[in-house]
């Protein structure tokens, strides 16, 4: 407020000083000469909104201590992975923490140009709940709020590797929205390889 | 008379400056918002632009330095900023990476230490695992080998640790005695490397991100909305001034 104030009392004063075309010339370039000074470009930042040892706690809270364990994203895992990504997923090996038959999983995916990391717990071939994590994109933060994430709740896989339910966007978001979307299929499809109905590994199969 | 004549000049020449500086802004708004229109077919994310003026704008001139390389047996991990290289080729590190403190050929894999994190690499530069400090007995500060060929971590005001075949479980090692001869490697960077890496690292920034930032403002850093207010003020004034001068005619 106090800059826009100081340009209009400099526009006045060219009012009453400078009568010559030029004057409003100057005036123009002073003004926006004046919007630069000292202002530096916003420049994107990482905001980590839980850490992952807070989320395994909250996942498994009133389990049994989980067992970490890993899945290779390779062969057929990584394929269908790339499917459901769109792309191989970033790293070869990916840990995952189990208790009887819940699972957590801690994935990365590229927004726009950053990665986010997202936390999910899993049980019963349903998303129990989510977390984001690390935000790292300079716009688009909205997707960590608790009424959003909460969406994700109780969501499965169908046989096309896709969410039976649908995720609402939010305005200037929306890749990163999507990125949520494709880790909770990753997420998913990933628990269904290590624990089925029964408990046990199902055989690797995508379509 | 006189005191009409005088205001009718003022009002007159409110709206001609108002409307220049509105017309200025308007115009950069449209020009980069048809361009964002047709950004994929244009090429826009993929055109660099290394102006030294802009790279000055963005920092991104005070930010270059030089990469650093270090060795790890047979291989170099390169690191510029946030980027890691392995002999030479950009892998995936999906986050911000810290500086590298020690890097370790290890088990048939490429191990690198930052203050948050350990990296593991595959010897063609693939990323096999990201382990964030939080999931480690402590902050990485050194990697090393044992005699007997474990692998050592040091963390930050802490000893040493060595972990089971799964990467989960970091076991403490008290009278840690790292291997030497690990330690010894040649220092003498390789041209080729020097080359390739300060190719991919030459600053820049992408057309399409300066005409977002162009367009949304933020190319005057945290204060860009006021750009906008102040350009949204004179079409006000605008807007204003030329009803008060259609209202008299």
């Amino acid at each position: 407020m106090k800059t826009t104030a100081s340009i209009w009392a400099l526009a006045i004063s060219f009012n009453q000083r400078e009568r010559h075309p030029a004057g409003s010339w100057r005036f123009l370039m002073g003004a926006l000469m004046l919007s630069c000074l000292g202002f530096s470009p916003l420049l994107a930042s990482e905001t980590v909104y839980q850490t992952p040892a807070a989320f395994l706690a909250q996942a498994f809270s009133g389990q049994a201590e989980p067992e970490m364990q890993v899945i290779w994203a390779t062969g057929e895992t990584g394929n269908c992975l790339s499917q459901i990504l769109g792309h191989p997923y970033a790293q070869l090996r990916i840990r995952y923490w189990r208790s009887a038959d819940r699972t957590a999983w801690i994935l990365d995916e590229i927004g726009k140009e950053a990665a986010i990391t997202f936390g999910l717990a899993i049980e019963n071939q349903r998303i129990l709940n989510t977390q984001l994590l690390t935000y790292r994109e300079s716009r688009g933060w909205e997707v960590h709020s608790p009424s959003f994430l909460k969406q994700f709740q109780g969501l499965q896989l169908n046989e096309q590797l896709k969410l039976n339910g649908t995720i609402d966007g939010i305005s200037g978001a929306t890749l990163s929205v999507r990125a949520l979307e494709r880790m909770a299929r990753a997420g998913l499809f990933l628990h269904r390889q290590v624990v089925d109905d029964q408990g046990k590994p199902t055989d690797i199969h995508c379509p | 008379m006189k005191r009409s004549l005088i205001k009718r000049r003022t009002l007159i020449r409110m709206h001609r400056w108002s409307g220049l500086t509105a017309a200025v802004y308007l115009i950069l708004l449209a020009v980069t918002g048809i361009l964002l229109n047709h950004a994929p077919g244009l090429g826009l994310d993929k055109t660099a632009l290394s102006w030294p003026p802009l790279l000055h704008w963005y920092h991104l001139e005070s930010e270059h330095t030089q990469p650093t390389h270090l060795p790890a047996g047979k291989h170099w991990i390169s690191q510029y900023q946030n980027k890691i290289f392995v002999d030479g080729k950009l892998t995936e590190t999906h986050g911000s990476v810290q500086k590298l403190s020690s890097v370790i050929h290890w088990n048939g894999m490429l191990a690198a230490a930052a203050p948050q994190n350990l990296w593991f690499f595959t010897p063609d530069g693939q990323l096999i695992e990201r382990i964030d400090a939080d999931l480690l007995p402590g902050k990485p500060e050194q990697l090393a080998l044992a005699p007997q060929g474990q692998l050592l971590l040091k963390v930050l005001k802490g000893g040493y640790f060595t972990p089971d075949s799964l990467l989960s479980q970091w076991h403490p090692v008290a009278d840690a005695v790292p291997d030497e001869q690990a330690a010894l490697q040649s220092q003498k960077v390789p041209a080729w490397l020097e080359q390739t890496i300060t190719m991919q690292t030459r600053p820049s920034i992408s057309l399409e991100k300066l005409l977002i930032d162009l367009h949304s403002g933020h190319f005057w850093g945290t204060h860009g909305h006021w750009v906008a207010d102040f350009s949204g003020l004179a079409l006000i004034l605008l807007a204003l001034t030329g009803l008060v001068r259609f209202k008299r005619k």
